[in-house]
């Protein structure tokens, strides 16, 4: 059973929480500093739940999930966006289909595992009623 | 323009003495033609009278040579009595046209001189100079005579007996009636010939003057036209001429300088202004009239009236056929209020964009803030379940509290900011779907306090709004409820109608508020006393409330009966009247 997650955090502290949360809920967790980072990580073959940082410096959220779709990496996982609130939603256009959930920052630790469970349940059901 | 009134004036005095001169000349020229031709005829009368006489004396001739007087007769040669001889005479005539008389002494004895009655004037007399010169002096007369009263062209020869006495006279004349009647009738062409050029020549001088007339009408029109227009235009309007002096201007500039019409025309810059100004306004007008095109400057003048403007010159200056400055034209536009609206737009546009830059770092300021809290957000409950040190616990309850007070600051910020920024596009939305929406995330708080909510509110209602705001609206005013609330008390939403606006009122039974405290709740970070201390709170709830109610068009105040007596918020809405049936509309 797949209980892999990517955080995609260019803040350390965000990733390393992330990392101890995810810890104490037994996931498998991958960290990226950047969306190019992520997008190495998935060449070499990750997938599973990615939860994805909006606001990073170069190549942000979106970017990211557009390199996905471009370079066929997105299939096989499944996107959780952590927002900050208020956050320039203009370059979403197009790319909300490929983005399952939003998170708010900052988030209850709870809340998070809740989240992550639910959609690697979602990830290893055999029905792909979670792939575009 | 009165230059021009004397120039039209003076053009058809010299236009009628030229046309009277020219038909002057013409009569002159006519008489002097005619004069001459009278005198050639005159000279031709007279060389006819002399080969008439010449005639005459040929017939007689025929007859002999020698006159003498018989008997009272006048014989001719031996025996031809020339006495009632009528038919030498009529010879003459129909020879050489002229008239011809035998006189014996100075009495008429054959001729062919009629009387008024039609008779030959055989016995009348010879008198007057012809008489004299004949008679007296013995010569030959030729010369104008008058015979029986009619002016004749005649010549006289003495006839002499052979002593060489004078006996009598032979005449030969031409009435001149008679022979200047071709003379008279030439005369006569001429003078019509002539009469007519000159009167045309003067018709045609009239018609130009009454065309110039006309014209000068229609130029006067058209001054007047267009110092009209000119006098309507409200930006000051003047010309000069190449010496600088002013040769229009409408009413707008004679306001702008403060001096009449008559005042400025014909004058120049010198004359009208103190000498160092007059010579900076010459020096720019030799400038402007210099150059080619349109100088376009902006300037700030002080009008007549005192008012300091800020203007436009547009001046240029105009050129004749061959390229001449002749002057030029200038037009002032009171640019002040464009001015004025243009700061104010500029200030405007500052304002904007400083409101732009502070959202934007508000923004960034929120998703900075995040970034940090999300840790700790994420790690306190965590190192709480794993502490087991009572005054630790504590002391970590206080850092979450302090972590959620942060958060909640930030969030709230955020919404005012968002809410603030753009106005939202009013469409119909059910208003207790967005009540309920805002209840099911203010749940927790609620039930936390055993606050039981009562949503009253008719769930077919719409009203004119952002659902988004509405929610956000309803979540601060219930956030407010569960924390003011009393004890396991109770908040009911409800609405009434007024006219087309929705009054929605969000009542609680809470602690209530004095009257100083009901006004001042709506500001940004107020707080009531007894929440002042509240971590919870940021005091920014109703304040939002506001600006929301603001966005859409409505009002929000607070009742309250007094302290721990509950609240109430009330505020407007605008009533969905799309959502109404239709009217029937009927074909007739």
């Amino acid at each position: 059973m797949n209980r892999k997650i990517m955080i995609v955090d260019d803040n350390e502290y965000v990733r390393a929480s992330v990392d101890i949360i995810c810890e104490s809920g037994q996931l498998d967790l991958t960290s990226a500093a950047s969306g190019m980072e992520c997008l190495q990580r998935l060449k070499e073959g990750f997938r599973g739940v990615i939860l994805m940082d909006i606001m990073m410096p170069e190549m942000d959220g979106w970017d990211t999930i557009r390199e996905m779709v471009d370079r066929d990496l997105y299939q096989g996982n499944i996107v959780v966006m952590l927002t900050g609130m208020g956050e320039p939603d203009s370059k979403m256009e197009g790319l909300q289909e490929y983005v399952s959930d939003y998170m708010t920052k900052p988030f209850n630790p709870d809340e998070l595992l809740d989240s992550l469970e639910y959609y690697l349940t979602l990830l290893n059901t055999p029905v792909d009623n979670h792939e575009r | 323009m009165k230059h021009l009134k004397m120039a039209t004036e003076k053009v058809p005095i010299l236009l009628v003495i030229t046309a009277v001169a020219i038909a002057f000349v013409m009569m002159v020229a006519n008489r002097l033609v005619l004069e001459q031709i009278r005198e050639e005829a005159v000279r031709q009368a007279s060389r006819q009278q002399e080969s008439s006489m010449a005639a005459f004396w040929e017939q007689t001739s025929r007859h002999g040579n020698l006159f003498h007087i018989e008997d009272g007769r006048m014989i001719l040669g031996d025996y031809y009595v020339l006495n009632d001889s009528n038919e030498i005479p009529d010879r003459i005539f129909h020879i050489t046209g002229s008239r011809a008389t035998i006189f014996m002494g100075d009495t008429r004895i054959a001729t062919n001189v009629m009387k008024a009655d039609g008779t030959r004037a055989i016995g009348t007399r010879l008198i007057g100079p012809a008489y004299d010169t004949v008679f007296r002096q013995g010569m030959r007369y030729r010369g104008s005579v008058d015979i029986l009263g009619i002016p004749y062209f005649t010549a006289y020869d003495p006839i002499r007996d052979p002593s060489g006495k004078v006996i009598g006279a032979l005449f030969v004349g031409v009435k001149q009636s008679e022979y200047l009647a071709r003379y008279n009738g030439i005369a006569v062409k001429i003078t019509a010939i002539n009469g007519t050029l000159a009167a045309i020549f003067v018709l045609f001088a009239v018609l130009l003057i009454l065309n110039r007339r006309h014209s000068e009408k229609e130029i006067r029109t058209q001054l007047l036209f267009q110092q009209h227009l000119l006098d309507t235009i409200p930006s000051p309007i003047f010309s000069k001429d190449a010496l600088g002096r002013y040769n229009l201007c409408n009413k707008a500039f004679q306001s702008y300088v403060g001096l009449t019409r008559e005042e400025l025309i014909g004058k120049s810059v010198f004359e009208l202004w103190p000498e160092e100004l007059a010579q900076r306004y010459y020096d720019m007008d030799r400038e402007i009239m210099e150059a080619t095109g349109t100088q376009i400057y902006e300037s700030q003048v002080r009008y007549a009236d005192g008012s300091l403007r800020d203007v436009m010159f547009h001046k240029a200056s105009f050129r004749d056929e061959h390229g001449t400055p002749g002057g030029l034209v200038g037009v002032i536009l009171d640019i002040t209020e464009r001015k004025a609206a243009e700061k104010e737009r500029s200030l405007m546009e500052a304002q904007r964009h400083r409101s732009r830059m502070m959202e934007l770092l508000l923004i960034q300021l929120n998703h900075d803030l995040n970034t940090p809290l999300t840790p700790l957000f994420a790690l306190l409950p965590m190192i709480r379940r794993k502490v087991e040190d009572a005054g630790v616990d504590r002391m970590l309850e206080i850092c979450q509290q302090c972590v959620n007070q942060i958060q909640g600051l930030a969030g709230k910020t955020f919404d005012l900011v968002r809410i603030s920024s753009d106005r939202p596009r009013l469409l119909p939305v059910n208003l207790a779907v967005a009540a309920d929406s805002a209840l099911g995330d203010v749940s927790n708080a609620l039930a936390e306090r055993g606050v039981i909510c009562c949503n009253a509110i008719d769930p077919e209602l719409k009203v004119l709004g952002s659902a988004e705001q509405l929610t956000l609206l309803f979540k601060n005013l219930l956030g407010n409820a569960a924390r003011y609330a009393a004890q396991n008390g109770k908040v009911v939403l409800s609405t009434t109608s007024r006219e087309d606006e929705i009054v929605v009122s969000v009542r609680d039974d809470g602690v209530g508020l004095d009257r100083e405290h009901l006004a001042l709740i709506f500001d940004e970070f107020y707080k009531a006393d007894s929440a002042r201390h509240d971590l919870t709170t940021q005091g920014l709830g109703l304040a939002i409330c506001k600006r929301i109610v603001i966005n859409h068009d409505g009002m929000i105040w607070a009742e309250s009966p007094g302290p721990g007596l509950g609240t109430t918020i009330f505020f407007t809405l605008k009533g969905d009247s799309s959502g109404d049936p239709l009217p029937v509309l009927y074909d007739i």
